[in-house]
């Protein structure tokens, strides 16, 4: 299955407490209005900088805003110096590294990149 | 226009080795966003050199106040085109220093609008000291990111100020309260500008503009499709000409805003009103209240790629003895076109219908403008 395809797995390190999210919480993280997780952690959050078609999905599933919208938004707080946007990762293969490697860390991947034990699944954006 | 270009080329050389974003702890990030824009006057009410400012010729429109960005006949690329670049150091966990470059084709030098620190004292709480915009309005932070608004630049009627950053300090506190975000800022300091743009549309060119004494706060709420900002600040003026010191007075100016912005995903409203009130405190009309209300209202339509966006808004200026100085007010109406070429990128085109009642200032003119915006 292609990635454009596949659902979209929101994922988080394996020692993290935090066991789901809601599209909602997700959205707080990626859109900046929330540092930190429940567990009052700073959330190191990462984006997919070269798949659109992953990172529209992925928008659009948990804050229904297009990337336009998404860009206008970011554009707003980044330039007022506000929050700085999560960092970009170039695909599903950095993300997944990044993520086992970093305890606090939240990134989303297609799941036809397979979640294993490394990661933990907190929220599964269905296609 | 030269001397722009190449400006604009040196900023955007800087930005291409920047490209890539730097995942980093300690670390830069470099971003930046451009405008393109291009336009013309294509009929209005007054003809030839405006009495204004006679090196403008009418049919003109000022599109920009701050940087007297102003369109006449000729098709022209200089009043509102920039490109911005920033740069944010992430320094230790809470400290961060951000600095913005901004190139405009209304000057020749470019210019460094903000330098600051950040310091994160909470999750929730941080605290700014150094160079920054002045967060007046709902646009005014933003007010150069063309990607970030439906117009081809937001309304002059609220947002033309003869100083618009401040070296001071702020803190900020965001905040969630069940389903609504909380947002509040208070913020202190003061500005100087040394021939002040702005005093252009006076035909003075060597006004030193001194704000001092600076003193605002904001509050912004969103919930799900409503967001509501509130903003009041107050400041002590100077005018300073030196070319004729009877043109120079100082005010006491307050400021107020109130925002409503709907965003129903397709349809969208954005809409705001505010007023400022300026007390001569000294000079030709000394002992004289300015007060100047405005208002702006606009409704959109998103179809895909595709934003169209309809807005009115007027401005007054309320003298308080019309025998001393007149009142006068303007209006203006515009559609825009937007279309999205890419997450990062868009064009636009608008064009506006900006009528005076009794031709007071700049006159009636129709306006049609162009633009590609890419922020980055």
């Amino acid at each position: 299955m292609s990635p454009a395809q596949a659902d979209i797995a929101v994922i988080v390190h394996p020692a993290n407490p935090v066991q789901s999210l809601t599209a909602r919480q997700v959205a707080e993280l990626y859109l900046g209005r929330v540092r930190t997780f429940e567990t009052s952690q700073y959330a190191v959050i990462v984006d997919q900088g070269h798949d659109d078609r992953v990172r529209e999905r992925f928008f659009k599933g948990i804050s229904g805003m297009s990337l336009g919208q998404v860009t206008a938004y970011w554009a707003r707080l980044k330039f007022t110096g506000q929050v700085q946007p999560p960092q970009a990762l170039p695909g599903d293969a950095s993300v997944l590294e990044f993520v086992r490697n970093t305890p606090s860390a939240i990134g989303y991947i297609s799941q036809a990149n397979a979640v294993d034990a490394r990661v933990k699944t907190v929220l599964v954006l269905k296609k | 226009m030269m001397q722009f270009k190449s400006t604009v080329v040196r900023l955007l050389w800087l930005a291409a080795f920047a490209a890539q974003p730097v995942l980093a702890e300690p670390g830069v990030e470099i971003s930046g966003f451009l405008s393109v824009v291009g336009g013309k006057v294509t009929s209005g009410s007054i003809q030839g050199p405006w009495p204004s400012n006679p090196e403008v010729t009418c049919p003109c429109y000022i599109a920009d106040y701050a940087n007297f960005g102003t369109y006449g006949p000729d098709f022209s690329l200089s009043p509102e085109s920039r490109v911005g670049l920033q740069a944010v150091a992430t320094l230790t966990d809470q400290l961060s220093a951000t600095a913005q470059l901004t190139a405009r084709g209304t000057e020749n030098t470019p210019q460094l609008q903000w330098a600051y620190l950040t310091y994160a004292l909470s999750p929730n709480w941080n605290f700014q000291a150094g160079r920054q915009r002045i967060p007046l309005y709902f646009y005014s932070s933003f007010q150069d990111v063309g990607m970030a608004y439906p117009w081809i630049s937001p309304p002059p009627e609220l947002y033309g100020w003869e100083a618009t950053n401040y070296n001071g300090a702020s803190v900020r506190n965001r905040t969630t309260l069940g389903e609504t975000y909380v947002t509040a800022s208070a913020f202190a300091g003061s500005e100087r500008v040394t021939d002040n743009r702005f005093q252009l549309a006076y035909g003075q060119k060597h006004v030193h503009v001194q704000w001092d004494n600076i003193i605002g706060a904001d509050v912004e709420l969103t919930r799900g499709w409503l967001t509501l900002r509130a903003v009041a600040m107050r400041a002590d003026t100077s005018f300073v000409d030196r070319d004729d010191a009877a043109n120079d007075y100082s005010e006491d100016l307050t400021a107020y805003g109130l925002s409503a912005n709907m965003d129903f995903n397709e349809w969208f409203i954005l809409s705001e009103v505010a007023t400022n009130r300026r007390l001569q405190k000294s000079g030709s009309t000394a002992g004289i209240t300015y007060t100047s209300p405005a208002v702006s209202v606009g409704v959109g339509r998103r179809m895909g790629a595709w934003t169209a966006f309809l807005n009115v808004a007027r401005y007054q200026s309320i003298t308080s003895n019309e025998s001393v100085a007149a009142s006068f007010e303007f209006q203006r109406s515009s559609l825009t076109v937007k279309y999205e070429l890419s997450p990062g990128s868009a064009i636009k085109a608008q064009i506006d219908h900006y009528r005076e009642p009794g031709d007071a200032y700049a006159g009636t003119a129709n306006v049609v403008r162009i633009s590609y915006d890419r922020a980055f």
